[in-house]
């Protein structure tokens, strides 16, 4: 797995310029190379911030189309995965303000800024069993899209803070608040579902 | 050392604290049990939810990449739209009338208009004869237009069929004619006016091709509906607010066109107004999504048919016009065909 990584990171950063320079001048064969590179990712951070699979690949696909679309115009100077990030959680995000919208989405905001020493009380048995798993989804499920996409680029794809705030194009310190106020609406709830305290 | 506050545990947990302070932080936890649970109870949140994570399998990458691969060019999909707002400016926007004494259309025409009226006809106020002596000819020239238009449904069935209904209602209704026109020159004294040319034409239809349906951009649901809209905005014609949802449905398709092509139909739109045909013929204002028209004799809107067929055809997208008149009528159709995608 780890050597897997390692070998894509490294081939990502052996073929990248070349692709995008090729893909920019319209090469659709290097941007399908570059799809490829980075279709894992993208869908990934899709996923966790969305409701469902099927939800998660047509932000997944809409990303791409806007990234080809866009891509004549790409500067070639800046990070294409920052970029990329940014089309996927701006896509994802714009996804769940249109379902919510629909009513197909519920949000808790007011289980945002107080969260406690949440799962004080829960036992390591629970923790590791598949309940916590399922609590913690339902959890990042309920953040507000602009809590989640921090959520998801700092927890899952483990992400700076500069980084993060690069991609959504907000600053250092709405990084660090968003991602507080996610963590602890996350923990209260979590410790809700599992019976804890929060 | 009192406590951190939450906010500069998690900062810890990220490594996203300066040297200095980490090291406090990190001594701290050695003596703290009530800090180092909250962060292990963190980290054990962040790990299962991360480590709960299972990629799909590579066939559904593979399946996306190549919808995404597969689907044509930013440039050929506005051309496309283009296609389709040029289309359906025209499909729209039809009117065709004789012209006056003064070779403009009658001021009243607008004002007079109702929002079912499809097909009137009639002889002019002006004519000297009787109510009797006017009512046959009406009456036959509507005939002539229904089997004109049965005959054109059964090539392209309009999108909607509720059109038929009111076309045939009004036909039998001669109370509810609205409109007039003025006398067209050498043509004698019929007339003839037709709006909202749904009920008289064809629709657009794309291929039924399933993996154009699921993967291309310009899917059949987008023609289907553009059509649909339009066709069921036809059925208002030009009285009441029809022509405002003419408008607004064609927004988004003006939205994909660059100056270059917009230029290039209003160059052709142009050149054919500058060097009319002979002849007397109708007229055919066409209102383009914009909000401006312009106005055509008829060979004029065939031969700029002609040029929108030609440009518009391709391996991808077929564009088929087809303008066909009677004595009395223009008959307006369009089939796009997308295919390949």
């Amino acid at each position: 797995m780890l050597f897997h990584l390692v070998y894509l990171m490294t081939a990502v950063a052996l073929e990248e310029p070349e692709l995008l320079r090729r893909a920019v001048q319209g090469d659709r064969e290097a941007f399908g190379e570059i799809v490829r590179l980075y279709e894992k990712r993208v869908f990934r951070v899709a996923r966790r911030m969305c409701r469902c699979d099927d939800d998660a690949w047509d932000i997944t696909q809409d990303a791409f189309m806007k990234a080809m679309n866009a891509m004549p115009s790409f500067n070639t100077d800046y990070r294409f995965f920052t970029w990329m990030y940014r089309i996927v959680t701006n896509t994802a995000i714009n996804h769940s303000r249109s379902s919510a919208r629909r009513g197909e989405v519920e949000f808790q905001e007011s289980w945002g800024s107080e969260g406690q020493t949440a799962l004080a009380d829960t036992t390591v048995q629970e923790m590791e069993s598949g309940l916590l798993v399922e609590a913690v989804k339902k959890a990042v499920e309920k953040l507000s899209p602009a809590l989640r996409s921090v959520f998801v680029l700092r927890v899952d794809q483990e992400l700076s803070y500069e980084e993060i705030s690069e991609i959504l194009g907000i600053a250092v310190g709405t990084v660090m608040s968003r991602l507080n106020r996610a963590r602890a609406s996350v923990r209260t709830a979590v410790a809700a579902e599992l019976g804890g305290e929060p | 050392m009192s406590c951190p506050d939450r906010d500069e545990l998690m900062r810890w947990l990220d490594g996203e604290l300066p040297e200095g302070r980490r090291t406090e932080l990190e001594a701290h936890l050695g003596s703290c049990a009530k800090c180092r649970s909250l962060i292990e109870s963190q980290k054990l949140i962040e790990k299962v939810w991360r480590d709960s994570w299972q990629d799909p399998d590579d066939t559904a990458f593979e399946m996306m990449r190549r919808g995404i691969l597969s689907r044509p060019p930013w440039w050929k999909r506005q051309r496309t739209w283009f296609a389709v707002a040029a289309v359906f400016s025209v499909y729209f926007g039809v009117r065709v009338f004789f012209l006056d004494g003064s070779g403009t259309p009658m001021a009243r025409y607008a004002e007079e208009a109702t929002p079912t009226v499809t097909v009137t006809g009639g002889r002019p106020p002006a004519e000297d004869s009787s109510v009797e002596e006017a009512e046959e000819p009406e009456m036959l020239l509507e005939e002539e237009t229904v089997v004109e238009q049965a005959a054109m449904d059964e090539d392209s069935p309009s999108p909607e069929p509720v059109e038929e209904a009111v076309f045939e209602e009004e036909i039998l209704s001669p109370a509810t004619v609205t409109f007039s026109a003025a006398e067209a020159e050498g043509t004698g004294d019929e007339l003839l006016e037709v709006s909202g040319l749904a009920g008289l034409t064809g629709g657009a239809a794309s291929s039924p091709d399933d993996e154009t349906e699921e993967q291309g951009y310009f899917s059949t649901e987008s023609v289907s509906s553009s059509a649909g809209v339009g066709a069921a905005d036809a059925s208002i014609g030009y009285g009441g607010g029809g022509s405002v949802q003419v408008s607004r449905a064609l927004e988004e398709s003006q939205d994909c066109l660059n100056q270059s092509e917009s230029d290039e139909i209003r160059s052709v739109v142009m050149d054919c107004a500058a060097s009319p045909p002979a002849g007397p013929s109708y007229l055919v204002t066409a209102v383009f999504p914009d909000g401006t028209s312009d106005t055509l004799l008829r060979e004029e809107w065939i031969d700029l048919f002609a040029m929108l067929d030609s440009i518009w055809t391709g391996e991808d997208i077929t564009l088929e016009l087809d303008a066909s008149l009677t004595e009395d009528t223009l008959y307006l159709r369009c089939l796009i065909e997308v295919t390949g995608y």
